[in-house]
């Protein structure tokens, strides 16, 4: 346990040296900034009931995805060069550790805009942390947010992993050019209807980023399990492409 | 170690930068790389660390073909065209990042790689404050440190004080014995003086040229 906290303790010193400190700075400050409007317009005195806004709060969702990709894009190109490259024992461990890297940097932004949500909504709304009242499918608010924000993690973890893909296929424009189409389908209508059986299931992907109604959690769990092995499935073939075409390198 | 070009071309869209190169580098010695710009020598060193992919042809290291998207040839350091750093750190703090990445040197060979190219008073002052040749003291030192077999060294005297080339060139020609040493420089009497074997570059063709 303790060379593993020893372990991220420098992979996050590594990043702070590729994406540099001062930006992170900038980042957690953004992220502090990002969370203030959600404390404000948020219904509840409840902090379950702001988390829970928080996280289909699409403003909120496209300044993370916007913030951390630009960081990972930054970082990809500090390291793309043959000091670094030719040290790994290949190109394909050199993508492993980036990835691995993308992923602490997105589980940062992510704890740390819980964490000023909960700071500022105590701060600002009170200490109401009762979780018992507010139901959803019939189970306490704190099961559905478990569940919520961990599919959060993983969804926003693969749309980044996506997009540092592409940087690498075909350079920073397609990658800021998906970037801004990411963002963009944020803005597009909310699945209002309720989903019954799975052939209504939403199939684009920022309907994972709100609330949508399902009949039930087991049916909400199953498109969620769709929808993962779709970002999973386009993962592996950008995998392919990059690892398999011929072109070089750097 | 035995390095082998066989048959490598390489083409960028239409343009044919190397045609059929064919040459053979072995441990213990040095070999220059002759040419003016553009003439094919960068694009060929990047082949050979793997940063390219030629067009046609393979390279082979002890007969054993890499497929660098899947793994990089082995104990292999290079100093090819401007190094890149991080501007933000110091110059020792640069190396040691990189020295982390295979974690197979200690802070020991870092700083006799920063003593080996006269860098070592400035070691702690931030890459965006280092001269033209600091920088490129900082990139020879890269490629030092961890004691490579072979050492692709692209311009490696460019920008750099007399007594820092001397102590260079002595120190190459100390360590060729167990090294495979690729040098390029625009300076005739560097290579002249300094490797067993030179080839000349032109227009992607390469000539043996003693």
């Amino acid at each position: 346990m303790k060379n593993k906290l020893k372990n991220l303790k420098g992979q996050i010193n590594d990043i702070g040296n590729f994406v540099g400190f001062k930006r992170i700075g900038i980042v957690i400050f953004l992220t502090f900034l990002s969370v203030i409007p959600n404390v404000y317009s948020t219904s509840s005195p409840n902090i379950w009931n702001s988390l829970f806004e928080l996280g289909i709060n699409h403003v909120h969702i496209i300044f993370l995805i916007a913030i951390i990709s630009y960081n990972v894009i930054c970082m990809a190109e500090a390291t793309k060069n043959s000091n670094f490259l030719i040290r790994y024992a290949g190109y394909k461990n050199y993508l492993k550790d980036q990835i691995k890297k993308i992923l602490i940097i997105i589980f940062l932004v992510f704890i740390f805009s819980l964490f000023f949500e909960i700071l500022l909504h105590i701060i600002f709304r009170g200490w109401d942390f009762n979780f018992l009242d507010i139901k959803i499918y019939e189970m306490p608010i704190i099961v559905y947010l478990l569940f919520y924000y961990l599919r959060f993690y993983l969804f926003l973890s693969l749309i980044i992993i996506l997009i540092y893909f592409l940087y690498q296929i075909g350079g920073k424009i397609l990658a800021y050019i998906v970037l801004l189409l990411v963002i963009f389908s944020f803005s597009l209508d909310i699945y209002t209807k309720t989903v019954n059986s799975l052939f209504e299931i939403p199939l684009l992907l920022t309907n994972y980023f709100q609330f949508v109604n399902y009949s039930n959690f087991f049916l909400e769990i199953t498109a969620s399990f769709l929808q993962f092995y779709i970002l999973i499935g386009i993962m592996f073939l950008l995998k392919y492409i990059l690892m398999n075409k011929k072109e070089n390198i750097l | 170690m035995k390095i082998e070009i066989k048959n490598v071309s390489k083409k960028f869209k239409n343009n044919l930068v190397l045609d059929k190169v064919n040459l053979t580098f072995t441990t213990g010695h040095i070999y220059g790389l002759k040419g003016r710009n553009g003439s094919g020598k960068s694009v060929f060193l990047k082949i050979l660390a793997g940063l390219y992919i030629p067009s046609e042809g393979e390279v082979l290291f002890d007969n054993k073909k890499f497929n660098p998207k899947k793994e990089y040839p082995p104990n292999m350091r290079a100093l090819i065209e401007n190094p890149t750093f991080f501007a933000n750190m110091t110059g020792y703090e640069n190396l040691k990042l990189l020295a982390k990445i295979q974690g197979k040197i200690s802070d020991k060979e870092i700083l006799e790689a920063l003593e080996l190219v006269n860098l070592i008073s400035e070691k702690d002052k931030k890459y965006n404050k280092y001269s033209l040749g600091m920088k490129q003291k900082l990139g020879i030192a890269q490629v030092f440190m961890e004691n490579p077999e072979i050492l692709i060294l692209d311009e490696v005297f460019n920008g750099l004080e007399e007594n820092t080339v001397l102590k260079l060139k002595d120190y190459l020609k100390e360590i060729k014995k167990e090294k495979i040493i690729i040098i390029t420089s625009h300076q005739k009497e560097d290579l002249e003086l300094l490797c067993d074997k030179i080839y000349f570059f032109d227009n992607g063709v390469v000539k043996d040229e003693e």
